[in-house]
Formats: structure tokens, C-alpha cells, sequence
């Protein structure tokens, strides 16, 4: 091919050229079997806060925080308080909920974390917990249902266990039929009561 | 012909009928030559494409190579980081019967049990060791085994970011190999795509073996313990009565 024929090629196929960057970039960004498209919308990444009066509209239902205290937590056996291995604070989330719009699916999936100062999400009644009760009652895995369907408020207790030398800085609720939107409370944590 | 006697510039021009233009073109095709020379190159190409489709084809880029798990490999005593949950093989024992507490049913094998004590640290959100098992440098592998409860394996346990646990994974394998695994440990399940394991080699070597296969007590499992300060790291090999 000649010097003059290149340059030929070049102006008569310039525009299909161009015409391939979009192409290239829309192909990318509309694959529906992207993996990673898949594994950001499974996880909790678009937080929802509260209006004014501290209500959060989610998954079907308003939820508002009503305290995050350190956990009163007994031995079932002797009613004494329950020992926490050294070096580890429990903490207790009391959270209400208003009425369900779809007693049977909404907040399905529903799950809490608790986030420290550093950013690391705690999970719901861990494992080192099994063997403890809560003062007044027993505790068990947290169910985002009412006892009663009818009920137009419910709460809510969900349970962490932290080091010590953290404290909780937001409470955070997922629904898996809602994610990557999750429910977001900011805590103040000089402001909690001291373990 | 102009009236100087010279040609008229070849453009433009008008035809008959329709009123229609032209506009000049030098040529649209190169030379003879050059046909042939273009066609060669095309043909050179097209060689070159079906080739290196034949060396990719080569490569065995399956989807099962392409999503294929991220292996982090370290020493014993060292944490490996498997993305969400830092491990640490501490050691291993061997026994030719285990049980899971004193009064339980011993639980005996015609190969070896092999118990490797591992720490576990989840990193930023609670986590389960959900793939734990060993492989040969033959390439074959045993899951830990179900024929015991495993404390710290499968989804029965929850890890919290900094609060770091230590407990032993059993393993049931053939004598012959007791001394040739490499442990690996992730959090994913049976999916192991595009997930990260760690990899670490199994310390246990033939006297290890011998002792343990040699012991007449059962050996008992130890139970998983939380691990908040930062205790001496334990390394080596341990036979039977650690």
C-alpha cells in the first residue's frame, strides 16, 4: 500500500473508528452478566438516612433507632451477669418499626451491623453470645416481623460484640430485596452511654 | 481541447441527462502491484488471526481457568490474608482416633487424622471460614471431614472484625500423603470463583505421623478459643498429646 493509499484508508474509515469507542464502552456498561454489576448490587452501598424526625422510610416500613446502649447480659443459669471474655463490650440496639405494608415480604432478608469508628460492620447475635441472655428476656436471631401482623408498632433488639477498644458509630439494616439501598443511623460515639 | 492546445483539468465534469456531478477522483484502486501487495497482507493477517486464536484456544482459557480462585500463599506462623479474613496456621497433630469431647464416641480411620490449628481474624464485616480443606501436591483434595462437628468451619460460625479465634480443622486422608498436604482456607463456599483462599503448608512431618498413628488414647478436640490479646504465635509440628 502506497503512502497516498494510507492515507486514503484513514480518511475513508475515520468515522467507523470513532464510532468504536462508544460502541466498546456501551457494550461494557450494558453487559448484564458483568460480575462485579452483581456483586456491587448485592452488598450494602447506598445508604438512606433519616428525615427530621428521625424516621427512615425502607423496604415497605418506617424504622426509627431508639437507643444503642451496652448490653445487660446475664447468665441464664444464675441470673449473674454474664462474662464477656476480656477485652470485648456487648452492645444492644433497640430499633422500632412501623407498620409492615407486606406482612409476608417486606424486609425479607432483613439483617443489622453495627459500624465502628473505624468503618468495620459487626454482625447481629455473633457466635460468642450463644451462651448469654438478656436482662428481662431471652435473645435470639433478630426478626424484622411484629408478633402480631395487625400490630401497627414492633421493636426490635439486635446484639454485637465489639473490642473494647472500639465503640459504634452507626447501625446500619439491610434487606436483601433492597439492596444496595440500606438503612443508615449515624451515632455519635462520645455520646454513648460507657460500657 | 482548449484553445492553447492543452488538455483541460480532468475536473469537474457534467454528464448528459440527469443533471449529475463528479467529483475527481485521483483513483479509487491502487496499481496492479499494489492489489496484490494488499491482498498478500490480508491474507498474512488473516493467518496471523486464526493462529493466535489457535494459541488462545492453546491457553485452556476455560471459564473454569478464567474464574479460577485468587490463591494467597504464606509460611506457618504467618497470616495470610484471604481478603475478608486474615489466617494463621499455628500447627498441626495427628492421630489415628479422635473424639470430640472425653465420653463421645472415639472416631477411628483406616488413614490418618490430621488436625491443623489455624487463627482466624475477620477484617472489615462478619465472615465464615466456609471452604476449608487440604491438597496434595498430586493436586488431590479432601474437604474437612463431616464425620466430626468442626467449630469453626462452615457457616455455624461468625467471625467479628478484631476479635481474632483460634480452633483446629480436621482433616481425614491417607496415610501416604499426611506429609504432603498444603491447607487451604477461604471464606466462600463450595463456589470458589473468583474468591481468594490461603494457602499454607501442612506442618507435619513422618515422625508426626508415626506418633500420632502410635497413640492409644483418643485424641480429644481442642474447642475454639477467642484469642483477644496477642499471644505467642505456636509453630512446629505436634504429634498426639499437644
Amino acid at each position: 500500500m502506497t503512502a497516498a493509499g494510507g492515507r486514503g484508508w484513514w480518511r475513508r474509515n475515520w468515522w467507523g473508528l470513532l464510532a468504536l469507542v462508544p460502541v466498546l464502552v456501551t457494550a461494557v456498561a450494558l453487559s448484564p452478566n458483568d460480575a462485579y454489576e452483581v456483586w456491587r448490587t448485592a452488598q450494602p452501598r447506598e445508604a438512606v438516612g433519616p428525615d427530621r424526625d428521625g424516621w427512615i422510610s425502607y423496604g415497605g416500613t418506617r424504622l426509627r433507632l431508639a437507643a444503642v446502649v451496652p448490653a445487660d447480659l446475664r447468665d441464664p443459669d444464675t441470673e449473674e451477669p454474664y462474662q464477656l471474655p476480656p477485652g470485648l463490650q456487648a452492645w444492644q440496639a433497640t430499633v422500632t418499626f412501623g407498620r409492615l405494608a407486606d406482612p409476608d415480604n417486606s424486609l425479607l432478608g432483613c439483617a443489622f451491623l453495627l459500624e465502628d469508628e473505624a468503618g468495620r460492620r459487626f454482625g447481629d447475635h455473633p457466635t460468642e453470645l450463644g451462651g448469654a441472655e438478656l436482662a428481662g428476656g431471652s435473645i435470639g436471631p433478630t426478626i424484622c416481623r411484629p408478633d402480631e401482623p395487625e400490630d401497627d408498632t414492633f421493636e426490635a433488639i439486635a446484639l454485637f460484640l465489639l473490642p473494647e477498644s472500639t465503640r459504634p458509630a452507626a447501625l446500619l439494616l439491610t434487606a436483601s430485596d433492597q439492596l444496595p439501598a440500606y438503612a443508615r443511623f449515624e451515632l455519635d460515639p462520645a455520646a454513648l452511654p460507657a460500657g | 481541447m482548449s484553445p492553447n492546445g492543452q488538455d483541460p483539468p480532468p475536473s469537474p465534469r457534467f454528464t448528459t441527462g440527469p443533471l449529475r456531478w463528479r467529483a475527481a477522483v485521483p483513483q479509487h484502486r491502487s496499481p496492479g502491484g499494489s492489489r496484490i501487495g494488499s491482498a498478500l497482507a490480508a491474507l498474512v493477517l488473516l493467518v496471523v488471526v486464526v493462529a493466535a486464536g489457535g494459541l488462545v484456544v492453546g491457553t485452556e482459557l476455560n471459564d473454569d481457568r478464567r474464574f479460577r480462585e485468587f490463591v494467597a500463599s504464606g509460611p506457618v506462623g504467618e497470616p495470610v490474608s484471604a481478603h475478608t479474613v486474615d489466617l494463621t496456621v499455628l500447627g498441626a497433630r495427628t492421630a489415628a482416633t479422635i473424639v470430640e469431647e472425653p465420653g463421645f464416641i472415639p472416631r477411628d480411620t483406616a488413614g490418618v487424622w490430621v488436625l491443623v490449628r489455624i487463627r482466624a481474624l475477620a477484617q472489615r464485616e462478619p465472615v465464615s471460614i466456609g471452604y476449608a480443606a487440604v491438597r496434595d501436591s498430586a493436586g488431590r483434595e479432601w474437604s474437612a471431614t463431616e464425620r466430626v462437628e468442626q467449630p469453626l468451619v462452615g457457616f455455624g460460625y461468625q467471625l467479628e472484625p478484631g476479635i481474632p479465634v483460634e480452633a483446629e480443622v480436621v482433616f481425614e486422608v491417607p496415610r501416604e500423603v499426611a506429609t504432603d498436604l498444603t491447607v487451604r482456607l477461604g471464606d466462600a463456599g463450595v463456589d470458589l470463583r473468583m474468591q481468594t483462599v490461603a494457602e499454607v503448608p501442612v506442618p507435619v512431618d513422618e515422625a508426626a505421623v508415626a506418633a500420632g498413628l502410635a497413640a492409644t488414647e483418643p485424641l480429644v478436640l481442642a474447642d475454639p478459643e477467642l484469642v483477644i490479646a496477642d499471644p505467642q504465635v505456636l509453630v512446629g509440628t505436634e504429634g498426639n498429646g499437644r
